[in-house]
C-alpha cells in the first residue's frame, strides 16, 4: 500500500481524508442523533402546528355555533389539558364496572362544559364539539409526548430515545395526521368512516319505513342510543344504534343488555356491525363476516354484550366493513359509502340463513354516528 | 380549511444547497475511488467509499418537505327521491346529514331526502403487487 506524500495537492488530500476519517469513527454516533434529531424536529414542528391549528379550528367552530361574545380560548385551554385516570387494575375484579363509572363521568364533564360554553346550541352540536375537543385533545397530547422524549433525549443525551422516537415517527405522524384531519369532519358534521355501523343499520330500517311498513322508534332507549322496533321476514327484528346526527358512540351493550332482560333472554341472535381496521394489502370496503361482538373502544359495551350472550346462550354474529385508521375517523369516503347497500343484503342473508320465522333478532350498528340522521 | 394553511417546510434555496453540497461530497467520493483505483491504492477506496456513505447517509435521513397540513377533499351529499326516483348530487353544506329529509321532491310531491354523505379524495396510484 503506498501513500505518497510528495506532491502539495495530495499531501493535503491526504491529511484532510486522514481528520475525516478519525472525525467520522469517533463521532459517527453523534452524526446520526444530530440527523435523527433533524428529522424528529421537523415532525415536531408539524405536531405543533396541527395542535395550534386544531385549538384555533375548535375555538372557531365553537364561536360560529354558540353565536355569543364570550371568548372560548381558556376553557379549550385547560380542557386540552383535560386527563382522566383508569381504574386499578392489580385487583381485576369488577374493574369494567369502575372504568364504566369514571368514564361516565369523563362523558358528563365534558358534556357539562361543552353546554357552559354553548348554552343555546342543539344536541348534536354539543356532541359534535365534544368529538372535535377530543381529537384536539388527542393532536395535543401526542405533541406533548413526542416532544416530551425529544427534550429527555436532549436532556440525557440518550442516543436509545432518539433511535426509538425516529423509528416510530412514521407511524406517530400517520395517527396525529389522521386525527387531525378528523377535525375538519368533527367541526362540519360529517359522517365519518365509523359511522357506517349505524348508516347501514339506519339504511334497513329507514327502507321498511319508507315501503310503508310499521317501524316503532324509541328515541333515548338508554343514554344516546335509539331503538327501532320492526317486522322482518316474520322475525322480530331490533335495531340498535347510537342516535344521531350528533357524534356519539352511545352504549349499544347497556341497550342490548336491557333488550335480552326485556325479553327474558328469548333473542335468537345478536349481529353487530362494526368498521374494522383492515391490514396492510386488504382493501377498503370489503366486507367480513365472524363470530363475537364487533365492537371496539375501552371495553365497557363488549362486556355487557357478550354477558348477555353468555347468560342466555344467544349466538353472537360480527360482521365488518375494513378501513384504515385514517378511514375511520376522517371524512366517509365514497367506497365505503357505496359499500352500504352490501352490507345491507349481507345483513339481510344472514338474518335469513341462520334465523327462522317466529324469532327475535338484535341487529347492533356500532360506531359513532356523527352525520347519520335517525 | 381546505390546503390554505401555512407550513414551515425548509426554504427553496436551502434545499437546492444542500442537494448541491451532497452532490459535491459525492462527486469528491467518485474521485476519491477513482484515484484509488488508478493508483492502486487500497486507502483512496476506503476514503471514497466512506465520503460517499456519509453523503448517502444524511440524504436518507436528512430532513425532507412537508406536504399539506390538510388533503384538499370534495364532500358531496346525495339527494333522492324514492316516489318518483330523482337523485341529485351536490356539494356538501353544513347542517346537511344521512337521512335528513330536505322537503320536496323537485319532480314529484314527494319528500327527497339525504341518501349519503362521502368525501373524494385524490389520491396517487400505488404500484403494488399485493
Amino acid at each position: 500500500m503506498q501513500f505518497d506524500f510528495g506532491n502539495d495537492i495530495s499531501s493535503i488530500l491526504s491529511i484532510l481524508i486522514y481528520v475525516f476519517f478519525f472525525i467520522y469513527i469517533i463521532f459517527a454516533q453523534r452524526i446520526q442523533i444530530w440527523a435523527m434529531s433533524k428529522q424528529i424536529e421537523v415532525a415536531l414542528s408539524k405536531l405543533e402546528l396541527y395542535s395550534s391549528k386544531g385549538k384555533s379550528i375548535t375555538i372557531n367552530t365553537i364561536k360560529e355555533v354558540c353565536k355569543c361574545e364570550t371568548d372560548p380560548t381558556n376553557a379549550v385551554n385547560n380542557f386540552l389539558e383535560f386527563f382522566t385516570i383508569e381504574p386499578v387494575d392489580k385487583d381485576p375484579a369488577g374493574v369494567l364496572k369502575r372504568l364504566e363509572h369514571i368514564l361516565d363521568v369523563r362523558d358528563n364533564r365534558f358534556e357539562m362544559q361543552v353546554r357552559q360554553l354553548t348554552p343555546n346550541a342543539p344536541e348534536s352540536e354539543i356532541q359534535n364539539i365534544e368529538n372535535l375537543l377530543e381529537a384536539a385533545q388527542a393532536v395535543y397530547f401526542i405533541f406533548k409526548v413526542v416532544r416530551h422524549y425529544y427534550l429527555l433525549a436532549k436532556k440525557s443525551k440518550s442516543y436509545i430515545f432518539i433511535v426509538q422516537l425516529q423509528m416510530q415517527l412514521n407511524e406517530i405522524m400517520r395517527i396525529a395526521s389522521a386525527y387531525f384531519e378528523a377535525l375538519r369532519a368533527f367541526s362540519e358534521g360529517k359522517p365519518i368512516g365509523d359511522s357506517i355501523g349505524p348508516f347501514i343499520v339506519a339504511a334497513i330500517a329507514k327502507e321498511y319505513k319508507r315501503s310503508g311498513k310499521p317501524v316503532k322508534e324509541i328515541l333515548n332507549y338508554v343514554k344516546d342510543t335509539m331503538l327501532y322496533e320492526l317486522d322482518y321476514e316474520n322475525r322480530k327484528l331490533y335495531i340498535v344504534r347510537a342516535q344521531g346526527p350528533g357524534g356519539t358512540v352511545g352504549k349499544p351493550g347497556e341497550a342490548i343488555k336491557k333488550l335480552v332482560e326485556e325479553n327474558n333472554g328469548k333473542i335468537n341472535r345478536i349481529i353487530t356491525i362494526d368498521a374494522g381496521l383492515r391490514l396492510e394489502g386488504e382493501k377498503s370496503a370489503e366486507i367480513a363476516e365472524g363470530v363475537g361482538a364487533a365492537i371496539g373502544g375501552p371495553g365497557v359495551e363488549k362486556f355487557k354484550m357478550e354477558d348477555a350472550g353468555v347468560t342466555y346462550n344467544i349466538p353472537l354474529d360480527a360482521i365488518i366493513v375494513k378501513e384504515t385508521i385514517e378511514e375511520a375517523v376522517t371524512s366517509l369516503k365514497k367506497d365505503l359509502a357505496e359499500a352500504v347497500d352490501n352490507v345491507v343484503n349481507r345483513v339481510k342473508t344472514a338474518i335469513n340463513e341462520r334465523t327462522k320465522p317466529g324469532d327475535t333478532i338484535i341487529l347492533a350498528g356500532i360506531g359513532n354516528t356523527i352525520g347519520v340522521g335517525v | 380549511m381546505s390546503g390554505e394553511e401555512s407550513e414551515s417546510k425548509p426554504s427553496k434555496l436551502s434545499r437546492i444547497m444542500a442537494i448541491v453540497v451532497g452532490l459535491a461530497m459525492a462527486a469528491g467520493a467518485a474521485y476519491l475511488m477513482y484515484l484509488g483505483i488508478t493508483m492502486n491504492d487500497f486507502l483512496y477506496i476506503i476514503m471514497g467509499f466512506l465520503l460517499f456513505s456519509f453523503v448517502t447517509t444524511l440524504f436518507n435521513i436528512g430532513v425532507r418537505p412537508i406536504p399539506p397540513l390538510m388533503k384538499p377533499v370534495n364532500t358531496m351529499t346525495v339527494i333522492k327521491c324514492d316516489k318518483c326516483g330523482f337523485s341529485e348530487i351536490r356539494e356538501f353544506r353544513r347542517g346537511d346529514y344521512i337521512f335528513k329529509e330536505i322537503g320536496k321532491c323537485k319532480d314529484c310531491d314527494g319528500i327527497a331526502y339525504i341518501k349519503s354523505v362521502y368525501t373524494i379524495e385524490e389520491e396517487k396510484s400505488k404500484r403494488s403487487s399485493f
